[in-house]
């Protein structure tokens, strides 16, 4: 079995949603290191890596907004969906829920697959 | 200073200038945020835990990719068949200079051929380098200067918009595929090198030896190889062929395409440079009547012994030229015959498919 390519789809697979997860999480505005606690405990692990070059490239694409705080203890920098990351999100949300119904129609159940 | 600056410090160095302050100070400001889920709220960090945390982030390295993606190609997808093909052009016109060199090398009798070998493949060497190098460097520029380059997504995705968009494309204008219109990049960049070859060596050189040596008179009369009327009557014939060999060669590169009327124009100028060199092979036209005359019994020195081979040599590259003329004409035609053979085929299994 090639296990590598096997990892690669499932990576693959798990790219696609990421974008979406951050914005639906960004209605409230948030700091990267909360942002990360709020995706994990939803049982969504990612890396660190990977999701603060996001927020700032989601940023610099427009759907974001950012400020930096300095109420707290250090600087922190705040993002929140603008309403251009608003109107984004509602696309992927009609696109995500379409999905949802094709794939439950695609897919076959587990115990199929025996 | 701590591990933590010292980290800072390292992905700094590989940020762009112009967004590294900004980048460092948000992570620096995430850092102390895991330091403090990693310590659970203490006060003072243990260096453990800042080794820690530095290393769930990832190496100086992996973090500046992340931020500032730089394109990790020399060449993108878009330019990387041009660059290809220009490559190929311009290998193929080196190696045809270095093939000339050799032959005028080997022609001359006081280099050894120990010496010409050693030269070839040092020139090969160096002149190959050089054109792979300079045409990586040019194409590495435009790629890194081009308005619509491609752009490198981290994520990796969206390869379809980038590389070929579907919209506004037709499949309709798909060329038909007949094997005979293939065009191979490097025999038509090998026929433009033969062609520019021939025009600069007729027009130049042949003037040089000749009408100029002639008309001002500062020429010895035995460099006198070539008559100047001949060169005057048959020199515009001669530039009118090649020049249209070469259109036709550089319209069927510039297509990639090998069409009809290209085909029958190809032939054409083959049929009139075959009878061109026919008429050169056949007489002493292009011999100067001073060599003519050097070549008599009455001269027997190794002058006169020059002179008299100068025209079989002459007649045998002619000849040498019209044959292979011929052949490519053949060639042509047979060609010709397997793109026509080809469309009735094709059209034949379409109507069958409908």
């Amino acid at each position: 079995m090639n296990e590598k390519a096997i990892r690669n789809a499932e990576l693959e697979l798990r790219r696609g949603i990421l974008t979406l997860s951050v914005l639906s999480q960004l209605q409230t505005r948030q700091y990267g290191y909360s942002l990360l606690q709020a995706l994990t405990d939803h049982g969504l692990e990612i890396d660190q890596n990977t999701l603060y070059p996001l927020l700032r490239r989601l940023e610099q694409q427009g759907f974001l907004d950012s400020d930096w705080s300095v109420a707290e203890s250090r600087p922190r920098r705040y993002y929140v969906l603008n309403q251009q990351g608003k109107e984004a999100l509602q696309i992927m949300l009609d696109q995500w829920q379409q999905l949802v119904a094709t794939m439950e129609r695609l897919l076959p159940m587990k115990e199929e697959l025996q | 200073m701590n591990w933590l600056d010292r980290y800072l410090a390292a992905i700094g160095e590989r940020l762009p200038a112009r967004q590294r302050q900004d980048i460092l100070k948000e992570l620096r400001s995430l850092l102390l945020d895991a330091l403090d889920h990693q310590t659970e709220g203490q006060a003072e960090y243990a260096e453990e835990d800042i080794l820690a945390v530095i290393r769930q982030f990832g190496s100086p390295e992996e973090v500046a990719l992340r931020y500032a993606p730089k394109p990790r190609y020399i060449i993108g997808p878009q330019l990387y068949d041009t660059y290809l093909t220009v490559t190929q052009i311009l290998l193929t016109l080196v190696a045809f200079g270095i093939g000339v060199a050799l032959v005028v090398e080997l022609v001359r009798a006081d280099l050894s051929l120990l010496a010409v070998m050693g030269q070839t493949v040092a020139r090969v060497l160096s002149a190959g380098v050089s054109v792979i190098g300079w045409t990586t460097l040019v194409f590495a520029l435009i790629e890194r200067t081009s308005a619509g380059k491609y752009e490198a997504e981290p994520e990796g995705s969206e390869l379809d918009d980038d590389v070929g968009n579907a919209a506004g494309w037709d499949p309709k204008t798909l060329p038909a595929f007949v094997s005979g219109e293939r065009v191979s990049i490097s025999d038509q960049a090998f026929s433009l090198a033969v062609a520019v070859l021939a025009l600069v060596g007729a027009n130049y050189l042949a003037v040089q030896l000749g009408i100029y040596g002639s008309v001002s008179g500062e020429l010895t009369p035995e460099l006198q190889v070539v008559n100047k009327d001949t060169v005057a009557l048959l020199l515009p014939w001669w530039n009118a062929m090649w020049i249209a060999g070469f259109a036709i060669d550089a319209a069927a590169l510039i297509q990639r395409r090998w069409r009809t009327g290209l085909r029958i124009g190809a032939i054409a100028v083959d049929i009139g440079s075959a009878i061109l060199l026919a008429v050169l092979a056949s007489s002493q036209l292009l011999l100067g009547e001073n060599i003519i005359a050097l070549a008599g019994p009455e001269q027997a020195d190794g002058l006169a012994t020059a002179a008299r081979i100068a025209p079989q040599a002459l007649r045998g590259i002619f000849i040498a030229a019209m044959l292979f003329t011929v052949w490519d004409m053949i060639e042509q035609i047979m060609a010709l015959v397997r793109v026509h053979r080809g469309r009735s085929d094709v059209s034949g299994s379409t109507g069958q498919l409908g």
